[in-house]
């Protein structure tokens, strides 16, 4: 019944059976575990997908912070500068009029004792003499002697210089610039107006003289302030093309370069009003100059 | 005999090749599960540091610029002022500066 010359065949048939389930069940095993596999990268790529995303959105966030710190530093500092020169102001303004106060107290009482004071021989510029000249009346451009013979009104520029500074006249009279110091500071709207405080011509000539250099100290300051202003936003607009280069947030950017770009605007009308005040002081002083 | 050891050899070496397939395939998986365990951590970490500002990340950036630009305005403003009184300064003291000499000198020639 059992042929014993088919048992290496059936061996030999077993074995192939043997090998090929094993091969079959390892093949199944890999497949399994590359499908796992699989999944896992896919997981870990859209894990990386969404910190990427998370990353951006927390550096979004922070950098909006940084920017929103940097406003407020600013803010704090300003606050800080604008309260020490309210207390310059007010220094300023204690400082000027007490000037005035006792200026004009002084050339008052300085005025009133000369009065109807003797003041002996006063020989004028003209080489006309007043014999026992006594001062009647102070004007803005002129004082009355009563004298020897009789009363005459004399225009500063006719007097000696000591008594022009004595009694604070003509146009490099103190008070008059005092006052214009006092209004210029406490109203600066006046700083505008071309307008001097003395009615003389020579003071206004010299109030407009001032005015003139005062002017211009602003223009220079004026047009420093608009490079610097221009230079920051050059120096911003740098900023936002390396920041588009990087695909970065450049919001906040953007935001400070109008800020900066409205004060460069400001600061190029400030420049036009200063030149136009300039312009109109030299007219007024040449008009003056030339009456 | 023969046989069979002819067939034993090829199956001991497709068996280790296999296992040692199978065995480096679930390696490299439990490194990324190890990879993924990491960036969970990660991003629980990014997602508390949100959560500081707000529960809405987008929100909170609009917030934010919004409230720069509010203070941009009021510093433009305030650096106007701060501008304008300096300015207003810087006069006062040049115009002083040259005119409080003049002043010491008529109160000394006048002070008796």
């Amino acid at each position: 019944m059992f042929d014993e010359s088919k048992v290496p065949v059936f061996l030999f048939i077993a074995a192939v059976i043997v090998v090929v389930s094993f091969v079959a069940h390892h093949l199944q095993l890999v497949d399994e575990a590359n499908a796992l596999l699989h999944e896992s990268k896919h997981k870990l790529t859209s894990m990386e997908e969404t910190i990427t995303l998370r990353r951006i959105m927390l550096a979004s966030i922070e950098k909006a912070k940084a920017a929103f710190d940097k406003e407020s530093v600013r803010e704090s500092e300003l606050e800080r500068k604008k309260a020490e020169l309210e207390t310059r102001h007010r220094r300023l303004e204690g400082i000027i009029n007490s000037s005035v106060e006792s200026l004009r107290a002084m050339v008052g009482k300085v005025r009133q004792e000369a009065l109807n004071t003797t003041l002996g021989d006063i020989t004028l510029k003209s080489g006309r003499i007043l014999r026992a000249a006594k001062i009647s009346k102070f004007d803005d451009s002129s004082l009355t002697f009563i004298h020897a013979d009789g009363v005459s009104t004399v225009t500063t520029d006719q007097l000696d210089a000591e008594l022009v500074s004595r009694y604070d006249l003509g146009e490099s009279a103190l008070l008059p610039q005092a006052l214009l110091i006092q209004s210029r500071f406490l109203d600066p709207s006046q700083s505008s107006s071309t307008q001097p405080v003395s009615g003389d011509r020579a003071a206004q000539i010299a109030s407009l003289t001032a005015r003139k250099t005062t002017l211009e100290h602003q223009l220079e300051t004026a047009t420093q302030h608009k490079s610097k202003l221009e230079k920051q936003a050059r120096d911003i607009d740098q900023q936002i093309k390396s920041a588009e280069t990087q695909g970065a947030y450049t919001f906040p950017l953007r935001n400070q370069r109008d800020v900066i770009e409205g004060n460069v605007g400001m600061a190029n009308k400030d420049l036009q009003r200063l030149e136009l005040e300039i312009a109109k002081v030299n007219a007024e002083l040449k008009r003056l100059q030339t009456h | 005999m023969k046989t069979l050891r002819a067939l034993a050899a090829p199956l001991l070496l497709l068996s280790v090749v296999s296992c040692d397939k199978a065995a480096r395939i679930r390696q490299e998986r439990a490194d990324i599960e190890a990879r993924i365990m990491q960036g969970h951590l990660e991003l629980r970490d990014i997602d508390a540091k949100i959560a500081v500002y707000g529960r809405d990340a987008e929100l909170v950036v609009i917030d934010f610029d919004q409230r720069s630009q509010k203070v941009a305005a009021r510093n433009a403003v305030l650096e106007s002022e701060v501008s304008k009184l300096t300015s207003q300064c810087d006069d006062a003291d040049s115009a002083l500066s040259k005119f409080r000499p003049r002043l010491d000198a008529y109160r000394a020639q006048n002070s008796h």
